[in-house]
């Protein structure tokens, strides 16, 4: 016989309810768990999408993540020539604001020189960019469909393609686009800025304009592009070798993938991990304090229970379970609580909930030993129940 | 033959000049069968008597033997008391203290199954002293679908179900009026003289007093 379950069925109401209250409590810890998790899946999702083995920027800066890095796109060719190196791909990052339908938007515009390897995994609709101009591939959060057309700078572009949660680390959709047309917004002059910066040059460098040869390295100069990073892919077992090759040249800067994420993971997310955390271990201690409270007083309501039991001679383990089970139960069905809410509301957040796995075994863990200390002193209450409560009127 | 055998029982609270001798050399003794009532105003000792027989409060000083157990000697006999009494004493309450959140069926049920006893064997009995006790109908009333009277039968029905040496009722009509009160009293008869269990009743209400075989009047701590 289980007396906390007879006892459960007999106040149903009362206990849904108030199982129900723990259980809004620990929605919002498995929040917290879900939109730190997502943080850091959003903080790497762009770099894992652009799939490359190293990341080549400018010297003493830490990546476009982190730095305003800058790097002449003639590299390439250099990078890619070192041994080890089966593909070099150049990418630039910016930031910027487009009017799609009737609202401003803020949007990451990658610019890549050709498509990533494996970047047909993240495309959900359409493909990857054909065409060597004015098309993009953007984030479905953005709203957008195949075929509709968006201006970004002074061009229309055309979306050919849709992926499913790229996003940089704030959570804003990315878009990709060819190298030079990202190039040509990150760099887009009006006609007088252009006509000023070719003045300035020509001064600078004392520029013979009846000589065409002078011409031709003014021309050179002005046009030599740049990108924020060069990304290489190595031959497998080749990383080390590349990374220590490039190392030793004092030119660029080096990082893996792994630095890079750990670089967004440290910077951008290290402060928001805290934040959650500690605001996740408040709602638990919170939570442990409410339980603890519900159980004592539900105990104390059964003080002259209790002392019936114990004068009948009910053993010890029968009391204790009636009010640890109900300790229990009232987790569990708070924790099914939590975890229906959050499944089914994790999508309606304006920024990633990502549920995992580990998180929610994790946490019911907690709630366990959290409803076994909750429990402890109703139970020391119980166990200190004097048998003479029983008698008299 | 005697079920309970209290000789120099004493219980005295505090110490020095605060000392209170509540109960001072009582001697019962209740055989087989047999309905005593322990009666007395209020303070006269006759809780203190029916908790140290209950193995409740431990005495100062005396003897208690339980059908053929010596528990107490001047001290606890090295037994388990709540084992002990799970299995050899029942007890009645002034508030019949069943539990508000089990039917009539579950309250019965529960002495069983703390002694152990479950299965159809169990069901046919709960039933059985159910019907006995013209209950049959309600067994699965909660305490509070069920008058007083029925919950205090409900009560005698827990008391009674593991068949126990003896049963200890502590004012069990008090919160009845004299017809349900007469009604309780007459089925601890029938159970004493039926199941030949030796019942003690401490009572201070005169109204209940005529079908008893025995009655110990206590004063003042003292059997008089």
């Amino acid at each position: 016989m289980n007396l906390a379950f007879k006892d459960i069925l007999h106040n149903k109401l009362r206990f849904i309810m108030t199982s129900f209250g723990l259980g809004l409590l620990l929605t919002v810890v498995m929040a917290m768990s879900g939109i730190y998790a997502g943080l850091v899946f959003e903080a790497g999702v762009l770099v894992e999408t652009l799939n490359a083995d190293l990341w080549v920027v400018q010297k003493d800066t830490f990546g476009p993540f982190a730095d305003a890095t800058k790097i002449s796109e003639i590299y390439g060719s250099v990078l890619g020539s070192i041994k080890g190196v089966r593909e070099y791909n150049m990418v630039s990052f910016q930031t910027l604001q487009a009017a799609i339908g009737a609202n401003k938007k803020r949007l990451t515009v990658v610019g890549l020189k050709k498509e990533p390897q494996g970047f047909s995994k993240r495309i959900i609709s359409g493909n990857y960019i054909k065409s060597s101009h004015y098309e993009i591939v953007a984030d479905i959060s953005l709203g957008l469909k195949l075929g509709e057309f968006i201006r970004i700078g002074y061009d229309d572009f055309k979306v050919v393609g849709l992926t499913g949660g790229v996003v940089n680390s704030s959570g804003e959709a990315v878009v990709f686009m060819a190298l030079q047309d990202a190039q040509k917004i990150q760099f887009q002059k009006n006609n007088e800025a252009v006509r000023n910066d070719k003045a300035q040059l020509k001064s600078s460098l004392n520029v013979n304009e009846s000589s065409r040869s002078d011409r031709a390295k003014l021309e050179k100069i002005y046009n030599n592009r740049i990108v924020n990073a060069i990304i290489l892919s190595t031959e497998k077992g080749w990383k080390e070798s590349v990374l220590n090759s490039i190392k030793r040249w004092n030119y660029f800067g080096v990082f893996t993938t792994e630095e890079q994420i750990d670089i967004l993971t440290k910077n951008v997310i290290e402060k928001p991990k805290k934040q959650l955390g500690l605001f996740k271990m408040i709602l638990l201690i919170a939570a442990t304090a409410i339980v603890m409270l519900i159980i004592y007083t539900l105990t104390q309501d059964k003080t002259k229970d209790i002392a019936t039991l114990k004068l009948i001679g009910t053993p010890v383990y029968m009391i204790v379970g009636l009010i640890l089970n109900q300790a229990i139960a009232m987790g569990l069905i708070g924790y099914a609580t939590a975890f229906t809410i959050i499944y089914n509301t994790h999508h309606l957040f304006p920024r990633r909930v990502k549920i995992m796995a580990e998180d929610m075994v994790s946490l019911f863990f907690i709630v366990f030993a959290m409803c076994v200390l909750a429990s402890l002193l109703g139970i020391k209450k119980a166990l200190n129940t004097d048998i003479n409560q029983a008698l008299g009127g | 033959m005697p079920v309970v055998i209290v000789r120099d029982l004493k219980k005295i609270y505090g110490s020095g000049e605060t000392e209170i001798t509540a109960l001072s050399n009582a001697h019962v003794t209740v055989e087989k069968g047999q309905l005593v009532a322990l009666l007395g105003p209020s303070g006269s000792g006759k809780t203190t008597l029916l908790t140290g027989i209950g193995l409740v409060n431990e005495p100062t000083g005396g003897y208690i033997e339980i059908a053929g157990t010596t528990v107490y000697d001047n001290g606890w006999a090295d037994i388990d008391l709540a084992a002990f009494r799970r299995k050899n004493i029942g007890f009645i309450f002034q508030h019949h203290n069943l539990l508000p959140f089990l039917s009539a069926y579950d309250n019965v049920n529960l002495m069983l199954h703390i002694n152990g006893i479950k299965g159809k064997g169990a069901s046919d009995k709960i039933k059985e002293t159910l019907d006995y006790l013209e209950l049959g109908h309600r067994m699965h009333h909660f305490p509070y679908m069920l008058s007083g009277g029925e919950n205090q039968r409900v009560a005698i029905a827990r008391a009674v179900i593991s068949d126990p040496e003896i049963i200890l009722a502590d004012e069990p009509t008090a919160a009845l009026d004299t017809e349900r009160g007469l009604k309780v009293m007459s089925m601890l008869k029938k159970i004493a003289r039926e199941k030949n269990t030796g019942v003690i009743v401490v009572t201070h209400d005169k109204r209940m007093i005529d079908g008893f075989d025995f009655i110990y009047s206590l004063k003042d701590g003292a059997i008089v």
